[in-house]
């Protein structure tokens, strides 16, 4: 009797339903706070431990975790991050503490992040000088890593810039000729031809004389090496221009340390990946991901919005506005590779091939539209979130008072202007919300993007600097797939799967933050189209 | 002299008559009222006037209404010529979430002119004859939502008149506007008239004889008594118009 009176005042209702949205929140937080922990941590300067073992061998490392042995209390392990890839064969190392006679953090130790094969731990030795080693301190090497730096930039830039603007132009002259070629010979073709054949001469002279400059440069980037002391005393030669950073960690304060972490993590949003994407930047995957959602929603809300506005303004309640309700409604179902194999034969094979045939018929049999690329891949993605656009437009118009359309057509606007002038102004926030829904479905979404143009290392962003400017066909990456790619088919993932959860934190924030812009613009309309104020 | 003639109009949603038999001629500047209890027929009727009620889904229409000697449901009326003729204001006041300026200024843009010269004079002259202008003279950019109920209401009058129609169709203008609102919308409709034909729906019988010259009583679609406002009120010819308007039922 008591119970049955306690679930008629409808309380137990209220605490059901407010503890449900509390295990909600807290298993989002939790999910965010797990990311960050996970993610935030690898850009601080670990310190560097040098542990002797009983054997007499002495291992140099981080510290990656100590973990009990199981079945065997009161002992551990340690996982130490030895790095040296090149020379050990494997990143990390589990020692039993049990083995563990003496530790240490030699203040001179160093964590050396090279271009290639991971970090190096060890001490600097000096400078090689032939076959003799000449003692360097730390603040000489300063500057010939600088001079390094130079180096590095200006063979980034002979091979993307200087060598790529020759090959673009190279790449037009061709197509240029093929086409001549085929047409029909007159003595103007001729003409031409001979005229592109001295252009191509030389540009290929001006591209000989490029790669002796990057054969030179290459060349004096062996020149200064140094010589670095592993823990077991062995000495390896390194040359400076493979050094990308170097650190003494147990020597840096928490100001250094924390200067230092700021760096990275800008380095981490700004700069291009290296060594298979487990090491460097995103910065090409955010911006893929980022262009692929802008082209995505502007594709998906014009036929999202035309669509409601022929299902809510232009056809009655018939079979045949429900048989196109229900599959709208339905296409949000479907699982979304299905969608991506549909963009391959569809937007990349039909509609790609054909543009292929038409307009870049000189290129084929290489494939300009008629391979993944970030329009097909936005296309796809905008198909997909066709429905949340219809659904939220629809319920945008039908929030617009009747009144208002009344007061229009009175005024002897046809139903065409009401539209324009009235309603879909009025419906614009409900118009964003589906905007901002799609956008975040479309955001997280990988599995169609796979068939339909990303890739693991796009060589030129879908935005530079040759005309037409936006490169609609090429292959872009994406930070979903980012995630992917790295923490499952690196050639090192336990290395890289912190890399993994920071990328993760990255895609959360991008959606985040064109969500966010969204929701403003939205909130802005809504105060703006306010119908009371009374 | 008049310009509106009904003739044998009936009405039906679906398989509801609502108008039987219609039969009606509307002075020229003068103000008509149509009286009637609730669901008498009287907006319905009002609306078939200028073709609103096609917005109502299985509507049907039968009989004429001719404006101008041509019947308005003729296959190639011009439905929004019809509705720019006859203007409309409705019970519950609708300003567009626009500015005042804006407001008014709709009926014009829709209909082409350009001249923004010209739509600002229209829209002080039109403001003016609302006596809105002097109110929000100052603030003709503002939000209209910002209004009170019966500047709204006077500013939806405003916005009907811009674009210069024959005849104005009021659904039960004041029903929700207080006293001295409703005064004020009384005033100008008096004041209109000079200029336009006014046909108003009203539950308010001591407004329809304030205000009118012409009253139509309309009682379960049909039109029961119809002739001068004074004579209608103080000598009806029919029994059930004397129920009515001496409050017996209603």
């Amino acid at each position: 009797m008591y119970i049955k009176k306690v679930f008629k005042t409808g309380s137990p209702y209220i605490w059901l339903s407010g503890g449900t949205l509390t295990i909600s929140l807290l298993m989002i937080f939790g999910l965010i706070t797990l990311i960050m922990i996970k993610g935030l941590g690898i850009f601080w300067p670990h310190n560097i431990t040098r542990l002797m073992l009983n054997d007499n061998s002495v291992v140099l490392g981080e510290v990656a975790k100590v973990e009990p042995i199981p079945n065997n209390k009161g002992s551990y392990r340690t996982k130490l991050k030895v790095g040296n890839r090149d020379i050990y064969g494997m990143d990390f190392r589990w020692v039993d503490n049990s083995r563990i006679i003496y530790q240490d953090s030699p203040i001179t130790a160093l964590t050396i992040e090279r271009r290639e094969w991971g970090n190096m731990y060890g001490f600097l030795k000096g400078m090689k000088h032939d076959n003799t080693v000449e003692p360097l301190s730390l603040d000489d090497l300063k500057p010939l890593l600088k001079e390094s730096k130079t180096l590095y930039k200006s063979i980034r830039h002979t091979e993307k810039k200087e060598i790529g603007k020759i090959n673009h132009k190279m790449e037009k002259l061709r197509l240029a000729l093929k086409s001549l070629e085929s047409a029909p010979q007159s003595d103007n073709a001729i003409e031409e031809i001979g005229s592109i054949n001295t252009k191509v001469e030389t540009l290929e002279r001006l591209y000989t004389e490029k790669v002796d400059t990057l054969t030179n440069l290459y060349a004096s980037t062996k020149e200064k090496e140094v010589v670095i002391e592993l823990a077991d005393g062995r000495e390896e030669t390194l040359s400076i221009f493979q050094i990308v950073r170097i650190y003494e960690p147990n020597h840096m304060g928490i100001y250094a340390k924390s200067r230092f972490y700021v760096l990275k993590f800008w380095e981490f949003v700004s700069a291009e990946p290296r060594e298979a994407n487990t090491e460097g930047g995103v910065f090409p995957a955010i911006f893929g991901t980022v262009i692929m959602v802008l082209i995505m929603s502007l594709a998906v809300t014009p036929l999202g919005v035309i669509t409601a506005v022929f299902l809510r303004e232009y056809t009655s309640d018939n079979i045949f506005s429900r048989i196109v309700r229900i599959s709208v409604n339905n296409l949000a179902g479907v699982p979304s590779i299905v969608f991506g194999v549909f963009g391959l034969g569809f937007f990349i094979y039909f509609i790609g091939g054909g543009i292929d045939k038409l307009f870049y018929s000189e290129a084929l049999p290489t494939p300009t539209f008629g391979t993944g690329g970030i329009l097909w891949a936005s296309l796809t993605l905008a198909l997909l979130t066709v429905p949340v656009v219809v659904v939220a437009t629809e319920e945008g118009i039908s929030s617009v008072p009747n009144s208002l359309k009344e007061a229009s057509y009175g005024l002897g606007a046809t139903k065409f202007e009401t539209l324009w002038r009235i309603t879909l102004p009025q419906a614009t926030p409900g118009i964003l919300t589906g905007m901002i829904l799609a956008m975040a479905r479309a955001a997280g979404e990988v599995a169609p993007l796979m068939i339909t143009g990303v890739v693991k290392l796009a060589p030129s962003l879908p935005l530079d600097s040759y005309s037409p400017f936006i490169h609609l066909e090429r292959k872009f990456m994406h930070l979903g797939f980012h995630i992917y790619d790295v923490g499952f088919q690196s050639p090192n993932v336990e290395a890289a799967l912190p890399m993994v959860y920071t990328t993760t934190l990255i895609l959360i924030l991008t959606v985040l933050v064109l969500n966010l812009v969204a929701i403003i613009a939205r909130n802005k309309l809504r105060k703006k189209y306010a119908t009371s104020a009374l | 002299m008049n310009n509106i003639k009904i003739k044998n109009l009936s009405l039906r949603y679906g398989k509801k008559q609502v108008l039987k038999n219609i039969n009606q001629e509307i002075e020229e500047k003068k103000i008509t009222a149509i009286i009637g209890p609730s669901g008498c027929g009287k907006s319905s009727l009002l609306r078939c006037i200028n073709r609103m009620n096609e917005l109502i889904p299985e509507s049907r229409v039968d009989g004429e209404i001719l404006f101008h000697n041509k019947n308005i449901y003729d296959a190639d009326t011009d439905i929004t010529e019809v509705r720019q003729k006859i203007g409309m204001v409705f019970q519950k006041a609708n300003p567009f979430p626009k500015s005042i300026y804006d407001n008014v200024a709709y009926g014009l843009r829709i209909n082409g002119t350009k001249d923004k010269k010209k739509i600002t004079a229209i829209v002080e002259r039109t403001l003016h004859d609302c006596g809105l202008l002097k109110e929000v003279k100052d603030r003709l950019n503002t939000s209209a939502i910002q209004l009170s109920g019966g500047q709204q209401q006077r500013l939806c009058i405003a916005r009907a008149l811009a674009i210069e129609p024959e005849i104005i169709l009021m659904d039960e203008p004041c029903s929700a506007l207080d006293p001295s609102s409703t005064f004020k919308i009384e005033e100008l409709m008096v004041k209109l008239k000079e200029r336009y034909t006014v046909i108003i729906v009203t539950h308010n019988m001591q407004q329809a004889a304030r205000a009118s010259d012409i009253t139509g009583f309309l009682y379960m679609g049909e039109l029961i008594e119809y002739g001068d406002t004074n004579t209608l009120f103080t000598n009806p010819k029919e029994k059930l118009t004397e129920d009515y308007i001496s409050g017996n039922f209603g």
